[in-house]
């Protein structure tokens, strides 16, 4: 409300229930509507995978443990990092809290910026959410037998190829023609193929059972913990320019439970996508 | 917003905290409670065969974690009756929209899979799993 | 009449137009909850004649099967020689149950009335966070924007339904609305979520920390108790149906496979978040309006209202239980039987604290000096026609029961007593009453109360046969069920349902010419017009920026009428104990 309007009307008196600032309040509860939507999100995530017929191991979806682990790490960094931020600006600092503050959204870039590489990963290894990119299936299937086939026909079409090898992918070729093969035999099959170099591609790139559910689940609870980081630095952008003496303590405060609470967000997901 | 941080009295109630050597102290505590649940990757931990009780650990863990980040980092250990209210229903009702996906969506497959043919179904599971001798309940090698 | 509140003579009167700022400012990008509360009122009024006319569209079908539409059907389908099709019944039965639910009734009881009345009723100058109040009703826009876009995107709007049911809804052919028209009805959705929920924060936050001293939370008025709880259902039911339909949208245009069976999802999964959300959603579109139902009986009753403590437990115990019945939508799906029979008894349980609600209106009435005006009898027909909708309510609880009765006419008659029934008319009895604090104006009494008996007699006639034709199968959502020789002995009372509902239509119109004229043409109303205790009566009519010219304390609850230590036959919330003539009660 604008000040020209109070300065009419006199200033009225409440009566809060809470000792809080309005602000702070506000905050506790939108935080308790983010707890609902996380709930939804991780409780669909967790019904959905104990349930699966399959689930990948995080060998097959490229999924490091360690890197996951950095990155929680960083997070909790940058927890320290906001909090000292408020102290600092509760002491009227201004300076040292602007600088704890500029430490807090290196790290939270830091943190998107390790996440935007595992990202990477994946997309290498053909794992997308996106139906046309997609190049896993949950199992075995008749357009998995005609990729097979046609790997298998470019090594038995390579002259350079030794001899061991052109016997085993003409023997498993063989195979494949028959037009009732069944895709997974082959796929076993192919899975021990180990006589060409490309022939890792043919088992694991290709065949991940409840991979595509992996995909879905994994892409939509980190995508959007990741959206949640970005608005916390795009906050941060805001905020950074701003005298942070006591006067903005509160702001501090505010900001600072969000990033607490998205760093929490994390603290569950780290074990149930990486180390389950 | 005239009204948003300036009304009066409550603009004073600024809360204790426990001071520098109180955030390193938790910051090494969540440092080591990483540690420990990463650890359950590794060779060296004891409970490898048992996926039951080592994420039940993990979310032990977790839950520790959350806790001091809760109690420190966004100072609800100092905070006056009113952190019950605007904390416990959100958790009360997350863990009964969870649970409640369970029978539906968690044991989607196990009627379904009752009711199929015994053969047919471990004729999948072993190719899905390819080569690979790991259950769905086995850990992750590495 | 008495003039209940004047200012005293040292305190500035703050005049509305004061402060000299552009019509944008004013009326477009107001930060007074006042105006955003009027625009809330007049976008949803615009929503609910759009909704009404699809709903008369839809009985138009129901009566006379694949028979040209006078007038607008030349112009809808003139490639169909000017009538319906069935992709095209299926599109307007979701998009009329979608307008009237997310656009009309939610909108207008926590948007309109919710903005309106809550900092006037508990002494506040504005809402706690005006900015963000601004922000939740513009983010109504891009809602308003997807919907109707959606209209005229190729295959039409979304046509699975208001409850989106997958696969229908995820598959891209699945029907011809399933295409951009469901893609738009989900963003929609997501923004309409994103408003309600900044609101209902908003809300929260103005209830717990700006009531004026003396405004105990035991002396709050139902209105506010009910938007109050509304707030709480809303920030914690609408995060979830965001995420799904967050989900449900990268469903669609991702491909993850969350609620599809072949990808190893679970399309039941929707339908828990869904209800989870939408269950208590219909608490959201029913405890405002009980509470204002409430504040309106006993000001008009003249008695104190009957059992202030158990009205409140009542509403807590309604939204406490509301979070755990959402499965009696599902019974028919395929749910775990265990979790049916738990969903069941809770929801037979929910009838409890609904009929102590009822009970105690009744409770009001009886005895009481009652004043018959347009808002009192709208409010008399909310607590009648809630009766029904919660009888009925509880047939369907019963799993058996429902068995028979689900997705046929019975739940359409059951859930238009409710929310037409019930929330529309307390809407009504709303602006009846509070439009004079809203324009300073009087609506007009003789063409209220019109309205209000035509509307009620149609009403009835339209929805109660419902339940005659669901009681026989007669099955929802089908474009011509007719023609199925079982139900074709329905016809004669499809037809006479579709003559009530256009009349009923028509006599909206009667509601438009009084709103409107009366804005004019209305007679001018004095701060308190209807003699009432609590605090917005002693502002002025219409409250300008600021809302209060004094301190407003509050020293008793709001329902001292007839009370026997003042000679007044009301003793507003304001005036100090010892001021003895009720007209000093501005302080
Ligand atoms: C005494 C309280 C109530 C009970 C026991 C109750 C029970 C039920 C049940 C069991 C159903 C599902 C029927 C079926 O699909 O087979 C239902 C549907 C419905 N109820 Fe209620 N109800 C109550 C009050 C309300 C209120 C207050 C509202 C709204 C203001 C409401 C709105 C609806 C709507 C919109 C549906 C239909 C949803 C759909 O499209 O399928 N109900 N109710
Ligand atoms: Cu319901």
């Amino acid at each position: 409300m604008d000040s020209t309007a109070s300065a009419e009307s006199i200033q009225l008196r409440y009566q809060p229930a809470v000792p809080i600032r309005n602000g702070k309040l506000m905050l506790w509860l939108f935080l308790s509507t983010e707890v609902m939507f996380f709930a939804a999100l991780i409780g669909t995530y967790i019904v959905l995978r104990f349930g699966a017929a399959a689930w990948p191991t995080p060998t097959d979806v490229h999924l490091s443990e360690p890197i996951g682990a950095l990155n929680t790490f960083i997070l909790i960094c940058s927890s320290v990092t906001i909090v000292l931020a408020l102290e600092s600006a509760r002491a009227d600092s201004g300076g040292r809290a602007k600088a704890y503050l500029f430490v807090t959204l290196l790290l939270g870039a830091a943190f998107l910026g390790i996440k935007a590489y595992e990202y990477q990963v994946k997309f290498h290894h053909g794992l997308h959410v996106d139906r046309a990119r997609r190049t896993i299936y949950d199992q075995a299937d008749l357009e998995y037998a005609s990729g097979l086939r046609a790997a298998l026909r470019s090594v038995t079409a390579d002259t350079n190829a030794d001899a061991a090898a052109l016997a085993a992918a003409t023997a498993l070729l063989e195979q494949a023609n028959n037009p009732d093969a069944d895709p997974s035999a082959l796929a076993l099959q192919a899975a021990e193929f180990s006589e060409v170099p490309e022939a890792a591609d043919w088992r694991l790139p290709i065949v991940i059972p409840g991979g595509h559910m992996w995909t879905s689940t994994y892409f939509l609870l980190t995508g959007l913990h990741a959206l949640h980081v970005a608005a916390g630095l795009l906050v941060f952008v805001c905020v950074l320019p701003l005298r942070l003496g006591t006067a903005r303590a509160g702001l501090l405060e505010n900001v600072g439970l969000y990033w607490h609470f998205v760093d929490i967000v994390w603290i569950f997901l780290f074990p149930l996508l990486y180390l389950f | 917003m005239a009204t948003e941080d300036s009304s009066g009295d409550n603009a004073q109630h600024v809360t204790a905290t426990g001071g520098v050597g109180n955030y390193i102290a938790v910051f090494v505590g969540l440092c080591l409670l990483t540690g420990m649940s990463f650890l359950t990757t590794s060779e060296w931990w004891p409970w490898r065969d048992q996926p039951g009780f080592t994420r039940t650990f993990m979310m032990a863990v977790a839950c520790a974690k959350a806790l001091l980040v809760l109690l420190f980092f966004m100072h609800l250990k100092h905070e006056a009756g009113w952190k019950y209210i605007l904390t416990l229903p959100a958790c009360v009702m997350a863990i009964i929209l969870a649970a409640s996906l369970v029978p539906d969506v968690g044991f989607r497959l196990r009627s379904a899979a009752d009711r199929a043919e015994p053969a047919n179904n471990t004729r999948e599971t072993t190719i899905e799993r390819g080569q690979e001798n790991a259950s769905d309940q086995a850990p992750s090698d590495n | 009449m008495t003039v209940a509140a004047s200012p005293s003579p040292g305190a500035p009167l703050v005049d509305a137009n004061s402060h000299h700022r552009g019509f944008l400012r004013r009326y477009i990008f107001s930060t007074d909850h006042k105006v955003i509360g009027l625009q809330f009122y007049f976008s949803t009024l615009i929503w609910f004649f759009v909704g009404g006319a699809l709903a008369l569209a839809v009985r138009w079908q129901l009566a006379w099967p694949w028979s040209e539409m006078p007038i607008v059907g030349r112009m809808l389908f003139a490639a169909e020689g000017g009538q319906i099709s069935p992709e095209f019944y299926t599109m307007l039965v979701t998009m009329h149950a979608t307008i009237m639910i997310f656009f009309v009734i939610i909108p207008i009881l926590a948007g309109a009335f919710g903005n309106f009345l809550i900092p006037l009723m508990i002494g506040a100058e504005d809402m706690a966070f005006p900015t963000l109040n601004m922000f939740s009703y513009w983010f109504m826009w891009p809602a308003f924007a997807c919907m109707t876009a959606s209209f005229f995107v190729a295959g039409g709007a979304a046509s699975a339904g208001w409850t989106s049911y997958p696969p229908l809804s995820v598959l891209h052919d699945a029907a011809p609305g399933s295409g951009p028209g469901q893609t738009l009805w989900l963003l929609g959705v997501v923004f309409i979520g994103i408003a309600s929920m900044l609101g209902s924060l908003n809300y929260l936050t103005t209830i717990i920390q700006m009531r004026a001293p003396g405004m105990t939370m035991l002396r709050l008025p139902m209105t506010i108790w009910g938007l109050f709880i509304t707030a709480i259902l809303q920030a914690f039911a609408l995060p979830v149906l965001t995420a799904a339909s967050v989900m449900q949208l990268t469903d669609r245009l991702l491909g993850t496979g969350f609620y599809l069976s072949e990808a190893g999802g679970q399309p039941l999964l929707w339908q828990h978040l869904f209800w989870f959300y939408s269950h208590p959603a219909v608490y959201i579109m029913i405890l405002p309006a009980m509470g204002m139902v409430s504040d309106i009986i006993s000001c008009y009753a003249r008695k104190p209202l009957f059992g202030y403590r158990p009205m409140v437990a009542a509403i807590i115990a309604i939204a406490g239980l509301g979070f755990i019945v959402w499965g009696h939508h599902m019974f028919m799906s395929g749910m775990n039987p265990a979790m049916g029979t738990t969903f069941m008894a809770a929801t037979i349980l929910i009838a409890l604290p609904s009929a102590v609600k009822v009970f105690n209106w009744l409770g009001t009435l009886w005895g009481g000096r009652i004043e018959f005006t347009s808002a009192m009898l709208n409010a008399l027909a909310f607590v009648s026609m809630f009766i029904i909708g919660g009888l009925s309510g509880i047939f369907m609880a019963a799993t058996t029961v429902d068995i028979v009765i689900h997705d046929t006419y019975f739940i359409v008659g059951h859930l238009h007593y409710v929310l037409f029934g019930g929330s529309t008319f307390a809407v009504f009895a709303g602006t009846y009453h509070w439009f004079p604090k809203m324009f300073g104006r009087q609506m007009n009494e003789f063409w209220g109360k019109v309205h209000f008996l035509l509307t009620f007699l149609f009403f009835n006639g339209t929805f109660f046969t419902m339940h005659i034709i669901g009681m026989g199968g007669y099955p929802r959502r089908v474009a011509a069920a007719t023609a199925y020789a079982e139900f074709a002995r329905f016809e004669p009372l499809n037809v006479f349902m579709t003559i009530c509902a256009l009349g009923m239509g028509f006599t909206q119109l009667i509601f438009a010419a009084n709103l409107f004229g009366s804005l004019i043409w209305g007679r001018r109303a004095d701060r308190n017009p209807w003699r009432a205790n609590t605090l917005e009566w002693t502002a002025p009519s219409p409250p300008p920026h600021g809302n209060f010219d004094f301190q407003p304390v509050a020293y008793r609850g709001p329902y001292e009428y007839s009370s026997p230590e003042v000679t007044a036959d009301f003793y507003p919330q304001n005036q100090p104990p010892d001021a003895e003539p009720a007209t000093a009660a501005a302080h």
